[in-house]
């Protein structure tokens, strides 16, 4: 069986990665040095501030952003026989998470690698300690990366020494990297893509690797010609950031890799031309590994990478057989759909509920079902809607919550300890319960109205706008609007008024809504001067649905009903002074927020 | 707030397609990210990318203030009054 000797690439005098501060780059004789500090602090005394860890059948949960404390902690882990598991985000509650579901018996943060290489560990006797470290047979599991899931647990995918480090092997050969070249990433290294392409693929390689993640264009430029990066690992989303800012690239960069998201070959050409630099696509997902690449351009096809197989089913799914694969796995249907042609295949899309943001990747149903296990929460639904030009796709989340104590920020609070930042909703609605139809149905149309009309609703004009849910009807008497309202959960309104039981006052009915609707269908009724008749039937609560009915009657008088489903809740008549006329007793609310 | 921040909140809002919130309810300290606005990172490059365009500002990156600036509202107009060569308040 094949073993992996994860020494080797340090046995020649060659850089390694970028040393702190910009100060030059560190050695493999330096990394030797680190790798044995490290190896002795786990083995004698447990890396600082933790328990022993006497036993080598351990998992290791290695929490790192610097990619070189990731290569030492890996290594060390390797080395000594341990499995090391990572995180899908650093946030404290997933933290939390995977390490019980892991079953880590010590984490390994960037700084506890930092006291380790800093503190008297650095007298380790590194011969010894780096000697008789057996090659890693190809069938140890080495790996475990946990990654959003479906049901709102994490998935955990292992590799063993010869998926991950095979792929590596691969990667550094078909991609054709070699000790000349310098990598830079803007994507974290806890990631397989990162994992690889930022740390191991280097290592194998003998590339340099820049430790640190650059993420905002002008801090990659900087990146990219301070250590002269030929390249740079990135997604479609920092490559479209790049392009946006008007990146002109004096330096070496010869190439740039995306993965995690579909890349727009115009946006990688666009890339090239300002850049210099050609755009990598990689196509492959943590569970599957790498299946393909091609230099994006227009007609390129994937070509699949050296001892990776592709097939197609009718329907155009994907099918794969990789040494990438679990041990022992044949052939594997995808999630892609992909037309095979001459020297490759076309991809053609995704067929799955998986959504990338960011060139990240969320279930939608986690992150409901995170949302469905907070206090008070009942019921919830995400939506995903287009976004901003660089961000492309947002997601909003409704909840139905028996108290009102929910809010934006307490939502964004409870779900950010799950969730990368990027993840996060955009929009909130907390409400008494989700429009499901009878047969409990969620119909996007039914959720997006749950957004209509926004928050600052309570304060501002809920009224008519041209629209499907908005209709001037007219006969030849009298024009009619109607237009749906939301009554928000929280507004000040609701306090006091009344305790435990909030009601929306009258008067706000009238200046919240009925008032500016009626000023934004018919401008010139803006002041009021009486309201001849008013009922009000039934008590309108916080998150009510109303439909809102105008007709005007004449000139300077209009007629309004709120009705929640179908009952008549409040309804009067209200004149108006037309401009020119007295002067009013009541002015209708400005707009001011 | 001065008229750069009142113009800075309305950006915000604007280029960051943030519906649901009033740009008269920021005021010049409330923090941009985390615990605040709870912008994220690609936020912060559409909102790096807004300021430059609109104000022909670059928010450097190997400036190690970066984080600084784009602390709250206040601290961007700083950062942008300084760049043009105006005072800040």
């Amino acid at each position: 069986m094949t073993a992996f000797d994860l020494l080797a690439p340090l046995s020649k005098p060659r850089r390694v990665c970028s040393a702190p501060a910009g100060n030059g780059w560190l050695s493999t004789r330096d990394a030797r040095r680190d790798l044995a500090r490290l190896l002795s602090a786990l083995d004698q005394q447990g890396a600082h501030g933790q328990p022993p860890a006497p036993n080598p059948e351990t998992t290791l949960l290695v929490v790192a952003s610097d990619r070189y404390h990731m290569l030492l902690a890996c290594l060390a882990a390797w080395l000594r026989g341990s499995t090391v598991s990572l995180p899908p985000n650093h946030q404290p509650g997933t933290l939390d998470d995977v390490r019980t579901e892991s079953g880590a018996q010590l984490v390994l943060t960037d700084a506890m690698v930092a006291r380790s290489l800093a503190s008297e560990h650095g007298l380790a006797d590194e011969p010894r300690e780096l000697a008789d470290r057996a090659p890693i047979p190809a069938d140890r599991p080495v790996l475990t990366v946990f990654t959003s899931g479906t049901t709102g647990d994490h998935q955990a995918c292992t590799k063993t020494a010869g998926q991950l480090f095979g792929e590596a092997l691969t990667l550094a050969q078909a991609l054709a990297f070699d000790p000349s070249r310098s990598v830079a990433a803007t994507v974290p290294c806890h990631h397989l893509y990162g994992l690889l392409f930022s740390v191991l693929v280097p290592y194998f390689s003998g590339a340099g690797f820049v430790r640190d993640a650059a993420f905002q264009p002008a801090e990659i430029c900087g990146t990219c010609q301070h250590w002269q990066v030929t390249d740079l690992v990135a997604v479609p989303a920092h490559l479209a950031a790049l392009v946006e800012a008007g990146w002109a690239a004096p330096f070496q960069l010869e190439r740039a890799f995306s993965s995690g998201a579909v890349l727009d070959v115009e946006l990688a050409c666009e890339f090239r031309r300002i850049s210099g630099a050609q755009v990598v696509d990689v196509l492959g997902s943590t569970e599957s590994g790498g299946i393909a690449w091609r230099v994006s351009e227009p007609g390129a096809v994937y070509v699949p990478l050296p001892g990776v197989e592709v097939a197609a089913t009718e329907d155009s799914r994907l099918l794969l057989r990789s040494p990438f694969l679990p041990p022992g796995t044949g052939w594997e249907a995808m999630s892609d759909r992909i037309r095979l042609v001459a020297g490759g295949f076309e991809h053609l899309g995704r067929s799955d509920g998986i959504v990338k943001l960011g060139g990240k990747r969320v279930a939608v149903q986690e992150l409901e079902a995170r949302a469905r296990q907070l206090d008070g929460i009942t019921d919830a639904a995400v939506l995903v809607m287009p976004s901003t030009e660089l961000r492309k796709t947002e997601l909003w989340l409704a909840v139905a919550a028996e108290h009102g104590d929910w809010t934006r920020a307490s939502l964004r609070e409870a779900l950010g300890r799950y969730f990368d930042p990027v993840l996060l909703p955009r929009r909130y609605r907390v409400v008494h319960r989700l429009p499901r139809n009878a047969l409990g149905k969620l119909e996007k149309a039914e959720l997006e109205r749950l957004f209509a009309h926004d928050e600052r609703a309570v304060r501002r004009a809920a009224g008519p706008k041209q629209g499907p849910d908005a209709r001037p009807a007219s006969d030849s008497s009298e024009t009619c609007w109607t237009t749906d309202v939301w009554v928000p959960e929280q507004s000040p309104f609701f306090q006091g008024h009344f305790p435990g039981r909030p009601v929306l006052p009258g008067v706000a009915q009238l200046s919240e809504f009925v008032l500016p609707a009626i000023l934004q269908a018919w401008a010139e009724l803006h002041q009021l001067e009486r309201i001849p008749v008013l009922k009000y039937k039934r008590p309108i609560q916080p998150g009510a649905r109303l439909a809102l009915e105008l007709r005007r009657r004449g000139a300077a008088s209009v007629h309004f009903e709120l009705r929640e489903d179908g009952e008549l809740c409040s309804a009067g008549q209200l004149c108006f002074v037309v401009s020119g006329a007295r002067e009013s007793t009541m002015t209708p609310p400005d707009n001011r927020p | 707030m001065t008229d750069l921040e009142h113009e800075l909140a309305a950006l915000i809002v604007e280029s960051l397609a943030l519906h649901d919130v009033n740009p008269a309810d920021l005021n010049r300290d409330t923090p941009l990210f985390n615990e605040g606005l709870g912008l994220d990172s690609v936020d912060a490059l559409e909102l790096a990318m807004a300021v430059h365009k609109k104000y022909g500002v670059q928010i450097k990156a190997d400036d190690p203030s970066v984080r600084d600036t784009f602390y709250s509202i206040g601290s961007l107009a700083a950062h942008i009054e300084l760049a043009r060569g105006t005072e800040p308040r």
